[in-house]
């Protein structure tokens, strides 16, 4: 079994993992900032990105909820599941998640 | 020596782009046309920062060792069952020599027809363009197995599939490499073709998309971003794995045969 | 051999001809799925006798042609200068063989961008990739030619031009000429690959138009088309000059 590509798999798994690790950290302090920690059921959401968005990232938030509407940097969404919500929050282009209050 | 030629090249790249960014000014076309290095690095970090670029490696790469995995598994079973069996190969050689001549790009758009856009359609192509480097090399792996090898190990009991499992395979798992190497790279090729008919996501769709919404120096990312993918692909996986088998059974076949 | 085993590969084919003659007595599907055998050869008759399958054909070959000779005219110089210049072949190695990983379709887009939907773009992913196929195999063939020739050239009094045109081309012959039969093959796909996306004629461009208007049996007949007419080329041309010039001068054993 040659070795480079073992250490190199290794290597790459290694990084991976600390990735998720550090967005599944992150995702859930974006929860708890805004204020949706153990929240169930549909939820309103104004999602908050870096930049302004593209059609990739509009697809991405439509497939999470309903989308009710985009202002510059900042998407409203409806309908969004709990496990939907935490989704989006561990992405690392999204900056914060909040709770709409329509 | 070596070291010296690595560090030429390493400047030969680099007078390389610095050549490219200051033809830019110089060419004066806009970015459309010719975007300069520095567009593009800048591009590279807006994809990355947009969090895009990650999931379109992720999604090329998932298809790309998808469709190769599956080519490879189909050929080698065929090709098991080709090199083995006379009979077999009599009756499906010509026509698997027949649809191998119908290039795999011209199958694509039947394909769209009979499954329309999307993974399904592109899983189908890429494992069509490796299955059949694999089927003919594993073939030609089958057939030169030394039969002394096939006969001692049956002599001393063993059954069909062991034979199989424990001299055929082994000793023709150089030349199977070499198939899924030459496919690998075939698949590799195929994956932008096939994304960019068939998907919306991944490194081939991103080189097309940002052609499409003027943004060049997208496309150039992806295109180095592909270059990259392949080289790394190629280092760290194929060309091991094939100096491996190659040298290593090269020498076990021979000892075995001493004794 | 008995007959049986001589003629059994004839079996695939019939059954298969024999499964799509049946299928829409035995199954009820859209026709653009599979066009029955008679809707085939009608249009196969359609399409010779209304001449577009000439024309079509003719725009795709006239394009090869011209991919086929700008890439090997370009490659082949530049193929012999890096094998022969070590300071070349240091320097620009690694740029070539990353730029060789993405050959070919990848350059679509750009090219779209500087030549427009139509020939001009297709003539140059053309040229791209049998540009890099046969840099390749020049190089390659030019690097087995075994050190020792070179002094021995040099020690009778051969001049550089010597050395090119008596030991360094006569030696990479072989591999320069098989690279041409690959880089035709590659040329080839990159033909009706690119005709496919940028396209305006030729046979790519016609089957995959076919599509939108689920004209199922112009995609069929295009495929096969490009299937045979790949197979007329090698043959036709690769194999006559393999045999007079390889086979003759004993070069390789197949």
């Amino acid at each position: 079994m040659p070795r480079r590509p073992l250490v190199f798999t290794a290597l790459g798994l290694a990084l991976w993992g600390a990735f998720v690790a550090w967005s599944d950290w992150s995702g859930a302090e974006k929860l708890k900032q805004g204020g949706l920690e153990g929240r169930n059921g549909p939820l309103a959401l104004v999602v908050t990105l870096n930049f302004a968005p593209e059609a990739f990232h509009l697809t991405r938030l439509q497939q999470a909820g309903r989308m009710l509407g985009v202002q510059g940097r900042t998407v409203r969404l409806a309908d969004v599941s709990a496990a939907d919500a935490r989704a989006l929050a561990r992405e690392y282009w999204i900056g914060s998640v909040r709770r709409d209050v329509p | 020596m070596r070291r010296r030629a690595a560090l030429t090249g390493v400047l030969g790249l680099i007078a390389l782009l610095a050549a490219w960014q200051i033809s830019v000014p110089l060419v004066g076309l806009e970015p459309y046309y010719y975007p300069s290095p520095h567009d593009v690095a800048l591009a590279f970090w807006d994809l990355l920062r947009k969090g895009i670029l990650p999931v379109d490696i992720a999604d090329s790469l998932g298809r790309y060792g998808l469709g190769v995995a599956t080519g490879t598994v189909l050929g080698v079973a065929m090709g098991l069952l080709i090199g083995l069996n006379r009979a077999v190969d009599r009756m499906l050689g010509p026509l698997i020599n027949f649809l191998f001549a119908i290039v795999e790009v011209a199958w694509i758009p039947i394909f769209v027809i009979w499954w329309g856009y999307g993974l399904k359609t592109i899983l189908v192509a890429l494992s069509y363009v490796v299955f059949f480097p694999v089927l003919y090399n594993t073939i030609l792996g089958v057939r030169m197995v030394p039969q002394v090898l096939v006969h001692a190990v049956r002599s001393l009991g063993a059954g069909p599939r062991q034979v199989i499992t424990e001299v055929v395979l082994p000793a023709a798992l150089p030349n199977i490499i070499t198939g899924f190497r030459v496919g690998a790279g075939f698949a590799f090729r195929g994956l932008v073709f096939a994304e960019v008919i068939a998907a919306k996501t991944g490194v081939g769709y991103l080189i097309f998309a940002g052609a499409s919404d003027h943004q060049t120096d997208r496309t150039i990312v992806g295109m180095v971003v592909m270059g990259a993918m392949w080289l790394l692909i190629d280092t760290m996986y194929l060309k091991p794995f094939e100096r491996a088998t190659v040298e290593r059974w090269g020498q076990v076949t021979a000892a075995e045969m001493r004794e | 051999m008995t007959r049986w085993q001589r003629y059994s590969g004839i079996l695939p084919f019939a059954l298969i001809l024999l499964a799509w003659g049946l299928a829409p007595l035995l199954a009820d599907y859209p026709p653009y799925i599979l066009p029955s055998l008679p809707d085939l050869a009608q249009r196969a008759v359609e399409m010779v006798s209304d001449g577009s399958l000439l024309d079509q054909t003719l725009a795709s070959l006239q394009r090869l042609a011209l991919g086929f000779a700008i890439g090997n005219l370009l490659a082949i110089p530049l193929g012999l200068a890096i094998a022969l210049n070590r300071t070349a072949s240091d320097l620009l190695r690694p740029a070539l063989t990353f730029l060789q990983s993405i050959a070919g379709i990848a350059w679509v887009p750009l090219a779209i961008i500087w030549f427009g939907i139509g020939s001009g773009t297709v003539i140059f992913v053309i040229a791209n990739t049998i540009f890099f196929a046969t840099l390749y195999s020049t190089i390659t063939g030019v690097e087995r030619i075994p050190n020792i020739l070179y002094r021995a050239v040099r020690c009778h009094g051969g001049s550089g031009l010597q050395i090119l045109t008596q030991l360094v081309l006569p030696g990479a012959f072989v591999q320069i000429i098989l690279g041409l039969r690959n880089a035709m093959a590659y040329g080839w796909r990159a033909l009706v690959a690119a005709e496919m996306i940028a396209g305006t004629s030729g046979l790519g461009y016609m089957t995959i138009e076919a599509v939108q208007w689920y004209q199922t049996a112009t995609v069929m007949l295009g495929m096969i088309l490009i299937g045979v007419l790949w197979l007329v080329l090698d043959r036709a041309i690769f194999v006559p000059i393999e045999r007079a010039t390889i086979r003759r001068w004993g070069m390789i054993e197949r």
